[in-house]
């Protein structure tokens, strides 16, 4: 069962890690598109429709990708002031919870986006502009975010509270 | 229940749930989710996904990631280090003149960069253990770092100030050229402090430090070798300026060249082209920017939920109906900005507090570009004020021998000169709004 376990949560953060690299290559590649769409807009005058929605998509989709592996490496900052005025124990007692609530609420958020996803996919639903790319590819990467986030999550709350082992702490 | 009493358990949970250790972001959506099913209809909660996504699908917004992409490359290559040392043999002859070099190169870092922390760790992470060997003491050399990171925000491009700009629905181009007049008063009152202070801890401490700060007296050939080491840096700050205020593009387009020229200077300067340099970048930018949206989109809903159960509205009318004058009004509205900035980052700050208080700087006739730097400037001191600070966490993290202790005890001088900085700029605004109101 632990092995078991431990093999999935390692999965999971290698997956977490390599979403995150992606992300940020799509953020590099949003910073080349605009750089495209200022150079040909201003010296070629050539009309531009898609640069500017593609690369909020983009950044959209790499925000919410990247959402997990920053929890892998506890880059969402919190307020730490009562990490010192409190006990080990009391600690440990409150980031239990705090990481429960965490949890719960990125899953909530996950279920609502896969409901998104779904209405888009389903309705085939088109963005309002001349361009007007189909929406379900970045509700998906919203979607998936938010599930990794939340798996990621209850990852960290088994090993850090439960399992107590090193290979599963951060 | 009556839109009061909703309103002080919506702040009193808030507060608690923050405390709690979750992270902010969490924090804030998650009680704005709680609030959502108890008082909302269940409409709401069911598409509480199309509203978190509608509130990121902001062009203007989603520069964030890109101005910190700007930074990460910048700040995890070696070419903080060169600026700082390049400033330091032009500085060197004057008293405190390394001390000096430090808040340039945080300043002119941040003509670069949006972002505080980034700003701190590119110029302290050579610039702490330089100044300590001459002789500085640990409390100066990291508050002189602390401070002068915080010209991140300030000096433009600013993350807070783009956020600032969209939820006051003021232009981000002229707040950035507010920004500028009030980044080098802060500039030049931080290096003055700088050589009073070193001076006195010379008095006291004649011969500290293991290397005399003269050691490396630098000619003019010296100094002229660094000029090239210094050019890609004037470059890609006068591209920026030249982009946003000689009309080519909007601030949002200027995130991404800047943010792929300071990528290919790093790429083909630096040499940063192996993955393994590669990867140091990537991973530092979407951890700042997915940590700073993810804050954003939550603190959206917050402020979403807020004004759907018109507490903004009630508060926000409560402020103006309050008998106080303009000063008084801007006064107390500084003390609750500064207090938050002891809590929350300034991302938080303006989504949350500026619905609140926008009504009544309209109403007391206060300019709102002119009250975006003030603003900035106090959270500024957040930034280094325990218990958040997280300047002071990325001081610890770089100089991780020097106690908190200290390093609060060498901020102080500098809060202390960032209040001196907003008595000035409210004796004369101009020094904010003569640049926006000349340009072009």
């Amino acid at each position: 069962m632990r092995t078991v376990w431990v093999a999935l949560a390692r999965g999971l953060e290698r997956f977490n890690a390599l979403m995150g690299y992606l992300s940020g290559v799509l953020i590099v590649v949003c910073a080349g598109i605009l750089v495209f769409e200022v150079a040909v807009r201003y010296w070629l005058a050539w009309p531009t429709d898609w640069e500017i929605e593609l690369s909020i998509l983009l950044l959209i989709a790499a925000t919410f990708m990247s959402a997990a592996y920053t929890q892998a490496t506890r880059g969402h900052v919190g307020i730490e002031v009562l990490d010192a005025m409190l006990s080990a124990r009391w600690n440990r007692r409150r980031y239990l919870l705090a990481d429960a609530l965490s949890m719960a609420f990125c899953a909530f958020v996950a279920w609502k986006s896969w409901v998104f996803f779904h209405e888009a996919w389903s309705d085939g639903r088109m963005s309002n502009t001349a361009w007007a790319p189909p929406l379900w590819p970045v509700y998906l990467t919203m979607a998936l975010g938010m599930s990794t986030l939340a798996l990621q999550l209850l990852v960290q709350i088994a090993g850090d509270h439960f399992l107590r082992r090193p290979e599963l702490r951060e | 229940m009556t839109t009061l009493q909703i309103g002080l358990l919506y702040g009193a949970a808030t507060f608690l749930v923050l405390f709690s250790g979750m992270p902010i972001a969490f924090a804030v959506g998650g009680v704005a989710l709680v609030f959502m099913l108890a008082f909302m209809p269940g409409v709401n909660v069911a598409i509480l996904a199309e509203t978190i996504y509608s509130e990121l699908d902001n062009f203007v917004l989603l520069t964030i990631p890109l101005f910190v992409l700007m930074g990460a490359a910048i700040g995890k290559s070696r070419a903080g280090t060169d600026l700082y040392s390049s400033l330091n043999r032009w500085l060197g002859r004057v008293p405190g003149g390394l001390g000096m070099a430090n808040v340039l190169a945080c300043s002119l870092f941040a003509a670069m960069c949006g972002s505080s922390p980034a700003t701190c760790s590119a110029i302290g992470s050579a610039g702490i253990p330089e100044m300590r060997k001459r002789g500085y003491s640990a409390a100066l050399a990291s508050g002189i770092i602390a401070a002068g990171g915080t010209l991140g925000i300030l000096i433009p491009p600013s993350l807070t100030l783009i956020l600032y700009g969209i939820v006051t629905e003021q232009s981000i181009g002229k707040l950035f050229l507010a920004g500028i007049g009030p980044g080098l008063l802060l500039s030049v009152l931080f290096m003055i402090w700088v050589a009073i202070g070193y001076r006195r801890e010379r008095r006291a401490a004649p011969g500290a430090g293991s290397v005399a700060e003269d050691a490396e007296r630098s000619d003019w050939r010296a100094k002229l070798e660094t000029l090239p080491r210094l050019a890609p840096f004037v470059a890609v700050v006068v591209v920026i300026m030249l982009a946003l205020y000689g009309g080519w593009a909007t601030p949002s387009e200027v995130a991404g060249i800047g943010a792929f020229a300071c990528l290919l200077m790093v790429i083909v300067i630096y040499r940063c082209w192996r993955w393994s340099d590669l990867k140091l970048i990537l991973s530092g930018t979407v951890r700042e920017s997915c940590m700073v949206m993810m804050i954003i989109a939550m603190s959206f809903l917050y402020t979403y939920v807020m004004s759907y159960l018109h507490i903004t509205q009630e508060v926000a009318q409560w402020l103006v109906s309050l008998p106080l004058g303009k000063w008084a009004f801007f006064f107390w509205a500084d003390v609750l900005v500064v207090v938050l900035g002891f809590f929350l980052p300034p991302v938080a700050i303006i989504l949350m507090v500026m619905p609140v208080i926008l009504p009544a700087l309209n109403a007391h006739g206060i300019d709102l570009i002119w009250y975006g730097i003030v603003m900035t400037v106090l959270m500024e001191m957040g930034l280094i004020h325990p218990p958040v600070g997280l300047n002071l966490f990325v001081i610890s993290g770089i100089a991780p021998d020097i106690r908190l202790r200290e390093i609060v005890v060498g901020t102080l001088p500098f809060i202390a000169l960032m209040v001196a900085a907003i008595i000035v700029l409210a004796f004369f605004p101009q020094i904010a709004l003569w640049l926006p109101a000349h340009a072009r």
